[in-house]
């Protein structure tokens, strides 16, 4: 007999609400927003329980209905800076702050696939579609992106064991090519 | 494919699918959510041949998980669980408290509209829809049968302007018209004149009722044939009345031929 819908979203919520609120954290960096995306996200799923085809998948359906969540609240809402909000709960001491100004270096062309590679764990055609950009694109872009994570993020700790700290390289994408004819 | 597609092609993959594939071994295989993927068996081909990207790729991959597991390390707000839950209990409670009043509603609403429409269809299609001949029994059961009763029929004051022509004023010998109910239900539906020719010695009365009450009015715009039961009469439709001549006495015919030049 299958299950109940209700019972079934508890089981979502149970299984998925720390991966969903760690992503919706990341996208949006601050506590508030994230579990505000998060319980929308749990609320759409709510809605749209039926769509759900392969509960295997759960999570990466309910990671993409997260994204789409800040998407919009992004497009009605003020843009909001993404360094960490000193008065949420989330950053655990500076490692986490760190890892959230990092993010937050990032322009959004080149923090979203990241999260998108990492989070929901597309792949780069998967990036490419759904970005609507060229899989060129995404990859010089998530190569970059990559690249200054690992340098702010990993090499440093071997950088403070040195004494060689060099500050942080505001990151900036750089001016966008011509059209293609 | 050459190291430096291997290098490149080593970012292609997202982390867990390298970290599925687990460290290489010489000669060994890479297992993984890529193997579907014509980029990743040729990655893998290219792994187990050189060694220098092996070492690379292990380096990759430590690194990516590591890149992986910082950006994870997110703190999960105590509580957040129960209120996600309550959230979503609150929203079905009231998706179910509110459903059902709106489904209620709604089949009323649609229950009433089909009551209402039945009912106005049985109303127009039941309300007086008489037979002429219907008309004709009425007239001389309410009236014909006893010449006092049309004095006690209700006067219509208003009813003058529905004596049909110039050659049924001079015959009909009152003002008003009384009103006559023909469709067996309370209330007048008709409107009846008494009529008197001097000249052909024709008395009776003239019924005028909607035309839209009769079954099938006369499609006949001037009085058509005569029939004799139970009395002699005539019907006949001129826009949205529909009239009955009977004659009480003397001869219609001669009536009818000397107002309009035919008997029928």
């Amino acid at each position: 007999m299958p299950n109940p819908p209700g019972a079934e979203l508890r089981t979502l919520v149970a299984e998925h609400y720390t991966a969903v609120y760690r992503y919706a954290f990341r996208l949006c960096g601050n506590a508030a927003d994230a579990e505000d995306v998060t319980q929308q996200t749990f609320l759409r799923a709510q809605r749209a329980i039926d769509q759900l085809r392969d509960a295997a998948r759960a999570d990466r359906w309910l990671l993409k209905i997260a994204r789409n969540e800040f998407l919009r609240r992004r497009t009605t809402a003020a843009p909001t800076s993404l360094a960490s909000d000193p008065a949420g709960p989330a950053p655990r001491g500076d490692e986490a702050e760190e890892v959230q100004r990092a993010l937050g270096d990032l322009a959004d062309e080149y923090r979203l696939p990241v999260l998108l590679f990492y989070f929901e764990e597309l792949s780069y055609r998967e990036i490419a579609a759904e970005l609507a950009i060229p899989i060129g694109t995404v990859m010089s872009r998530l190569s970059r992106a990559r690249m200054h994570l690992r340098e702010q993020l990993l090499r440093r700790e071997s950088c403070v064991q040195s004494l060689d700290v060099s500050p942080p390289i505001p990151f900036s994408p750089p001016p966008p090519s011509p059209p293609r004819p | 494919m050459n190291c430096r597609d291997a290098l490149q092609r080593m970012d292609l993959f997202p982390a867990r699918r390298l970290q599925d594939g687990g460290s290489l071994s010489p000669g060994g295989a890479i297992s993984g959510a890529g193997d579907d993927d014509p980029a990743w068996t040729e990655l893998q081909a290219h792994l187990r041949e050189c060694g220098l990207c092996r070492v690379a790729y292990d380096a990759h991959r430590l690194e990516d998980t590591a890149l992986r597991g910082r950006l994870n390390d997110v703190v999960i707000p105590p509580g957040l669980e129960g209120r996600l839950r309550d959230a979503l209990e609150s929203v079905e409670r009231t998706r179910t408290r509110g459903g059902a009043p709106r489904l209620v509603r709604l089949w009323g609403t649609v229950a009433a509209l089909v009551v209402a429409t039945v009912s106005v269809w049985w109303w127009q299609g039941s309300r007086g829809r008489v037979s002429l001949d219907t008309v004709r029994h009425q007239i001389k059961a309410q009236v014909l049968d006893s010449a006092a009763q049309f004095d006690a029929l209700p006067v219509i004051a208003s009813a003058a302007g529905l004596v049909p022509g110039w050659e049924w004023r001079g015959l009909v010998r009152e003002e008003s018209g009384r009103g006559l109910e023909v469709d067996g239900r309370p209330g007048v539906d008709a409107c009846i004149y008494r009529f008197a020719d001097a000249a052909t010695h024709v008395r009776g009365y003239l019924v005028v009722l909607p035309a839209s009450l009769l079954k099938s009015a006369p499609t006949n715009g001037l009085p058509g044939a005569i029939q004799y039961r139970p009395l002699p009469s005539t019907a006949w439709v001129a826009g949205e009345h529909a009239y009955v001549c009977v004659a009480q006495e003397g001869d219609l015919s001669r009536l009818l031929q000397a107002l309009y030049g035919t008997a029928a």
